[in-house]
């Protein structure tokens, strides 16, 4: 199983990836007040049929004509089960999907956050042409960070460079730690 | 404070020992991220080779791929030179990774013992 949110919201990106998304809006709320940690995964890739949005939980289900099993939201609707959380699917065939996870943030059975920085550098490098963005916000702050922010101080399209990666990671988390004010994430 | 001043002036220095090697990109680091990938350890191996590549190796691109099949040898970080030649490396660790980027970009030797055919040759 995945160890930590960020991983499990990596394999929801990389799905959106599959999906040939050229836009990806990633959204995560923490609100230790209210007991909740919302995360959403927003694409405009090619989207499911209603009746794939019914099936994708199941492992034995996928897209893939390689193997017969897709694992990606099979695991989400196991953690969501594993610590009394919610899944819910939204599809339109042609216009995207969004996948919302809202999980009961003081669970003891709910993963850490993780990584955001790395999962966001890893994002932008498999799709180094496109538009990714992330909102985060707990009950005090929020953060936004655009690929589009980057091109424009840069003037270049492509962002696979090593050295804008790092900067990524390191800024987004930097951002994050700050907004969390230095607090540690698992003491709850 | 990592402002968007600091990646600018970090990049015009990548760019700099770019341009120094004649502006191409001799090699291609290929690392799998599928579901495989990920839970063998993917996570901090393409994390480490972007961190050094940054730094130490601007002749070469890292990028990601799906699962190629060979999941009981993930992490797998598959390098191409630029004459097409692809070596695939199994069982990455960070350190091995950056093992791997020493001796094979800089030296232009593979790293024979880390390869996915000297380990299928070598199994049981």
């Amino acid at each position: 199983m995945m160890e930590d949110l960020a991983m499990q919201i990596l394999e929801i990106i990389m799905n959106s990836i599959a999906a040939h998304a050229t836009r990806i809006g990633i959204t995560i709320e923490e609100n230790k007040k209210e007991n909740r940690l919302f995360f959403e995964v927003k694409d405009n890739g090619k989207g499911m049929t209603s009746e794939e949005v019914q099936a994708c939980t199941n492992p034995f289900h996928t897209s893939r004509s390689t193997r017969s099993v897709g694992l990606g939201l099979s695991f989400l609707q196991g953690l969501c089960d594993q610590c009394g959380g919610q899944l819910k699917l939204e599809s339109e065939v042609g216009k995207g999907t969004t996948v919302q996870v809202t999980l009961p943030y003081k669970h003891l059975d709910r993963p850490p956050l993780g990584n955001i920085g790395e999962m966001m550098a890893f994002t932008v490098q498999a799709m180094p042409q496109d538009e990714v963005e992330l909102n985060y916000s707990n009950q005090n702050h929020s953060m936004t960070f655009q690929t589009q922010t980057i091109r424009e101080a840069l003037s270049v399209q492509d962002l696979s460079e090593p050295t804008i990666l790092v900067w990524i990671r390191d800024s987004i988390n930097e951002q994050i730690t700050q907004l969390q004010g230095g607090e540690n994430e698992e003491s709850r | 404070m990592k402002s968007l001043d600091d990646l600018k002036k970090m990049r015009e220095e990548a760019l700099k020992k770019v341009e120094m090697r004649n502006g191409d990109k001799d090699f291609k680091v290929i690392v799998g991220m599928a579901t495989c990938g990920i839970a063998a350890g993917a996570r901090p191996v393409l994390n480490r080779l972007v961190e050094v590549s940054s730094t130490k190796y601007p002749n070469c691109t890292i990028t990601q791929t799906g699962c190629i099949g060979l999941c009981a040898y993930e992490p797998i970080v598959e390098i191409v030179d630029k004459e097409g030649n692809k070596t695939t490396y199994a069982h990455m660790t960070p350190d091995k990774a950056e093992k791997v980027l020493a001796s094979h970009l800089e030296d232009h030797k593979p790293i024979e013992e880390y390869t996915v055919s000297y380990a299928e040759a070598h199994k049981g």
